[in-house]
């Protein structure tokens, strides 16, 4: 068999297949079910919907809805401004809210410093300020490990803050990984965008 | 070969049609299947369009998914149908001698019979055409939904008696798809489930948030998969009956990477609670949880050994990313870590061949991420992909195919290529979007 196999694969160069799976979601909309979680905690506003899959390989026929509306993302900046605020000051160091990484690292540049330096500065005079440090990474590599990458990433951040004196419970640390790009080109300057903690008050 | 590739296109459109007009409130997804070329060295086989008890056209064109089946393998080359020299009944007259003009040297014949009330009677034989022998022949009766099922059951049963392998089509491949708006508000993540020559699928999941790490338990029931709805990584587990699920981890920090033990009682998988990336296992049934590596590095994709004595993993403890092995027992770790891969600076995401002799995983090669086999007693390692962003690889069941995600021209697609490597790999795209981590089911009860 694996003499076969060998031979072929030294002769055979043109066999290319591509399968293609169109989607038409209209038809979707037959085949969902309202999600059953029977997990602890609060899953009220969870904007997903879960699948009914029978074991033979077909669904139960149940309608549910993917629901377009109603889906927050949680991620979005504070953007109501008052008067004074330097958070909503586009002239303030405040405003700089993307620390960039080279690959494979954590080191912040003396830029990504000079801007936390002024957002740790803020943060100590105002302790009960709140925010989210997001890691992120590019797409190179595996994504549970660009995940791990991307949390590290974010915690070399909230290190750096609390060791210009922002208390640690005024910081919480996520990781997407490489799941949430801002730049979809597969391309070095695309990758520089997507290496990044975005800070989120 | 441009008429060869048309001809090809417009009978897998007719095919789609009817699909759609049968299947339309099953599914909601087509597929294109674009031949561009040849396999010189397969073996030729002969397989029959199955006779149909009714006028028209039966639900499904049997011998056409049997067909396409056998091809995607690259073992065998079907005859096209219209090289055949004639369309015998299941039970009627062969002339071999006209067989023999062909380069076939089995010969497929079969027949649908609808029985009533929605029922439908299948019948295969293959044929040694130099001998006259038959060497298989079985019969089915099932419902219409499950005539595609039986159609891959067939080429399983042909496969088997000809290669003295598991056919592995009658399985179903899991995967992600996301249409990746700029505006990340815009994005949605589909987890699916389908055939695993990407027909009848089936959505287990939709959301706005990402969608990862999907992975199978051994009895092909449940997945487990980690999803960001609520905004941070959290490992669920879900029953595809039902649809009925779990949450297995939201601790503070990372969830992710879940992946069953081969007894289905435990999920491996990397936690980031105590501080950083580490190994865990938990055993879904008490959630006991225990802790498996121990170190400042990152710590991630754990995957199960065949036996589930140990699991591999990746780790940077020693600078960049490689693959390290460690001794599980019921108790939890039984050993210290030990590496793996030496040759290149980037070796991740491994998992196990189901012989338990190689592993598949990802290797930087000259700045380019690509599909590489290490056979375990040997040390040889293989790249087998010229890719740039691969990533997800992993072992058919039956261990002949090697799946992953990769790249081209700006779209995630899935590939499918052979262990022992330089086939041109076989694609599975969506239309709109990318897809991507896919994950082939273990062998599908009966």
């Amino acid at each position: 068999m694996s003499t076969f196999l060998n031979s072929f694969f030294k002769n055979n160069s043109a066999k290319k297949l591509s399968i293609l799976l169109i989607i038409a979601p209209f038809v979707f909309l037959t085949a969902c079910s309202t999600t059953s979680d029977d997990s602890e905690g609060d899953d009220s506003g969870a904007d997903v919907t879960v699948e009914d899959r029978t074991g033979d390989g077909s669904y139960e026929g149940q309608t549910g809805g993917y629901n377009d509306s109603g889906m927050s993302d949680g991620t979005s900046i504070n953007g109501q401004s008052q008067s004074g605020d330097p958070l909503s000051d586009p002239d303030s160091p405040l405003s700089v809210r993307t620390i960039y990484f080279e690959y494979d690292s954590i080191t912040i540049n003396s830029e990504g410093q000079s801007a936390l330096n002024a957002h740790a500065e803020y943060l100590s005079l105002n302790p009960n300020q709140t925010l989210v440090l997001e890691g992120h990474t590019d797409e190179r590599g595996t994504r549970e490990y660009n995940l791990s990458l991307g949390e590290r990433r974010a915690k070399a951040v909230a290190d750096f803050l609390t060791a210009s004196g922002v208390q640690g419970q005024q910081l919480e640390v996520r990781s997407y990984g490489e799941e949430n790009p801002v730049a979809l080109d597969h391309s070095e300057s695309a990758w520089q965008l997507n290496r990044r903690v975005e800070i989120l008050y | 070969m441009q008429q060869t590739k048309l001809n090809m296109r417009t009978r897998l459109f007719s095919l789609l049609f009817l699909y759609l007009l049968f299947f339309v409130n099953q599914a909601f997804a087509l597929l294109e299947v674009d031949i561009t070329g040849g396999f010189k060295s397969a073996t030729p086989i002969a397989v029959v369009p199955f006779s149909w008890s009714q006028s028209g056209k039966a639900p499904v064109d049997i011998a056409s998914v049997i067909s396409s089946d056998l091809t995607r393998s690259g073992v065998f080359s079907p005859l096209s149908f219209n090289r055949l020299p004639e369309r015998p009944k299941m039970d009627g007259a062969i002339n071999f001698p006209r067989w023999k003009n062909t380069e076939a040297e089995n010969l497929v014949i079969g027949q649908v019979v609808a029985i009533g009330q929605g029922r439908y009677d299948v019948k295969f034989k293959m044929l040694d055409i130099y001998t006259g022998r038959n060497s298989l022949e079985f019969q089915y009766n099932v419902t219409r939904k499950d005539l595609r099922r039986v159609a891959h059951q067939i080429s399983d049963k042909i496969f088997q008696e000809l290669t003295r392998s598991r056919g592995a089509f009658d399985t179903l491949i899991a995967y992600v798809v996301v249409n990746n708006d700029v505006n990340a508000d815009k994005r949605v993540f589909t987890l699916a489930v389908a055939d695993s020559d990407g027909y009848n699928e089936q959505i287990i999941l939709k959301s706005r948030k990402p969608i990862m790490s999907p992975a199978w338990s051994p009895n092909g029931k449940r997945l487990a998969y980690v999803s960001f709805e609520k905004n941070r990584s959290i490992v669920y587990m879900q029953e595809l009956k039902s649809g009925k699920r779990k949450t297995i981890a939201q601790f503070k920090g990372i969830n992710s990477a879940p992946v069953w033990s081969p007894d289905g009682k435990r999920l491996a998988m990397t936690l980031s609670k105590d501080g950083n990336s580490e190994i865990y296992v938990m055993y879904t049934a008490s959630g006991v949880l225990q802790r498996i590596t121990n170190h400042y590095g990152i710590d991630t994709e754990p995957a199960w050994s065949p036996d589930g004595r140990s699991l591999i993993f990746t780790s940077d403890r020693a600078g960049k990313p490689q693959i390290y092995q460690i001794a599980i027992s019921q108790q939890g770790r039984a050993g210290s870590p030990k590496r793996l891969t030496y040759e290149g600076d980037y070796n991740a995401g491994a998992s196990f061949s189901p012989d338990g002799k190689s592993l598949v995983f990802i290797t930087r090669e000259r700045g380019s991420f690509r599909v590489a086999t290490l056979e375990l007693a040997t040390r040889y390692l293989q790249v087998l992909t010229h890719s740039q962003l691969d990533e997800s690889p992993s072992f058919s069941p039956n261990g002949k195919m090697i799946l992953y995600a990769t790249e081209l021209r700006g779209r995630g697609i899935l590939e499918a290529i052979a262990v022992d490597g330089s086939n041109s790999p076989q694609r599975l795209r969506v239309l709109s979007g990318d897809v991507r981590e896919p994950a082939w089911s273990p062998y599908r009860s009966r």
